[in-house]
Parts: structure tokens; C-alpha cells; sequence
């Protein structure tokens, strides 16, 4: 089973789960790792901006490498904990952004709208987008019997 | 929902891994079965059934708040 192809992996109605080989995690893992050495080495000389270009953009492709991989044996409950990661992942996330703008605001009298918060609101619209058509396709597809 | 693939399992004198690797999944979501801790699809309840020579309500039962 481990030495199957992403690909060739298949959910419990035939679909292909699409997911990374499992060498991704530790590869990508050191990626991040080597990704926030140059953030923080590139910020230490005052380089912020192209710190986070460099650092932080191999940081988040690195976590993704390792998020998006799958485990040598890939089934139901897998799935069901990625899922359930995904949502607590998204809740913290916006929770600690939510908190930061506040601060942001009412301490230096900033808001990070472009950046992060951008960003956050286009996944919560990709995912409320993804989940309500998934969800209208399954009460509108075929005749009720 | 309470299930007997423990029992079942030392029936058929299977280890965990050996009941994974028949029914196409991890030993960890046999052992979440066990404990309780996951109710599995119907595909995979089907083969455990098949896999103990049992039917899925015999394999399977609700509780009183189910």
C-alpha cells in the first residue's frame, strides 16, 4: 500500500485523494526550518521585507510540502482527521488574527487589511464557496426516487 | 455505537495489523475502532463483516443516545 502513487489512492466511492508522497513532510519540514532561519537572519540585519519574501515564503511552502503529504497507509480515518485538523486549524487562525487586528488597532492605530486578513477572508470564501456548491450539487443531483 | 471487532478479532486469532492489512487500512483505525473511538464507513464495516464472517448488525450495535 505504501508504495502506491498519490494517485492511485481512492476514497470509499472511487474518487482519487490527491496528495503528496510521503517524503514531502520531512522534505518539507526542512524547508520551513531553513525557510524561518533566513526570516529571522535576514530581519536580525534589518532586511524584514526581503526576510519575509525569502524566509517566510519557503516557510509556508515547506509547511504546506509537509501538511499535504500523505501517511504510508492512507484511509478513512486519515481522512477524517485531516478534515477535522483543517477546521480547528482555520478556527485558531482566524481567532489569533482576529485578536491581532484588535491589538493592531487600538494599540498603533494599524490594521493589517492586505496581508494576512486578506488572506484569511479569501480562504473562508474559497471554503464557504467549495462547501455550499459540494453541498447544493448533493441536494440537487438526480431524481428523487 | 458499540461494536465486538475486539472480540471478534480474538476469535479469529488476528492480530491488529493483520486485521488492517485484510480490510485495507492503518492498524491505528483498528485500534480507534476498539477503543470506541470511531465509527467506520459502511464500505469498512461491510468487510469486517465479511473478513469475521458476520453481519454488520451482528458486528455493530447502537446505543440508548444514538
Amino acid at each position: 500500500m505504501s508504495t502506491r502513487s498519490s494517485y492511485e489512492i481512492l476514497d470509499e466511492v472511487g474518487r482519487p485523494v490527491a496528495l503528496l508522497p510521503p517524503s514531502f513532510r520531512w522534505g518539507g519540514g526542512a524547508v520551513a526550518v531553513v525557510g524561518a532561519g533566513i526570516f529571522l537572519a535576514l530581519a536580525a540585519r534589518g532586511s524584514v521585507v526581503l526576510g519575509t519574501f525569502v524566509g517566510g515564503t519557503a516557510t509556508m511552502v515547506g509547511l504546506a510540502g509537509a501538511a499535504f503529504s500523505r501517511e504510508p497507509v492512507e484511509d478513512e480515518l486519515t481522512r477524517k482527521l485531516r478534515l477535522e485538523s483543517a477546521y480547528w486549524a482555520l478556527m485558531v487562525a482566524v481567532s489569533m488574527l482576529v485578536g491581532a487586528n484588535t491589538i493592531a488597532f487600538f494599540v498603533d492605530g494599524q490594521a493589517d487589511v492586505y496581508t494576512g486578513t486578506g488572506g484569511m477572508c479569501a480562504v473562508l470564501a474559497f471554503y464557504l464557496v467549495r462547501f455550499h456548491s459540494a453541498l447544493r450539487s448533493l441536494r440537487t443531483d438526480g431524481p428523487e426516487a | 455505537m458499540t461494536n465486538r471487532v475486539r472480540v471478534e478479532r480474538a476469535r479469529h486469532d488476528l492480530t491488529q495489523a493483520e486485521l488492517a492489512e485484510r480490510v485495507g487500512v492503518s492498524r491505528q483505525t483498528i485500534y480507534a475502532l476498539e477503543t470506541q473511538d470511531y465509527v467506520p464507513s459502511t464500505a469498512l464495516a461491510l468487510k469486517l463483516a465479511r473478513v469475521f464472517e458476520t453481519s454488520v448488525e451482528e458486528l455493530f450495535a447502537l446505543e440508548e443516545e444514538d
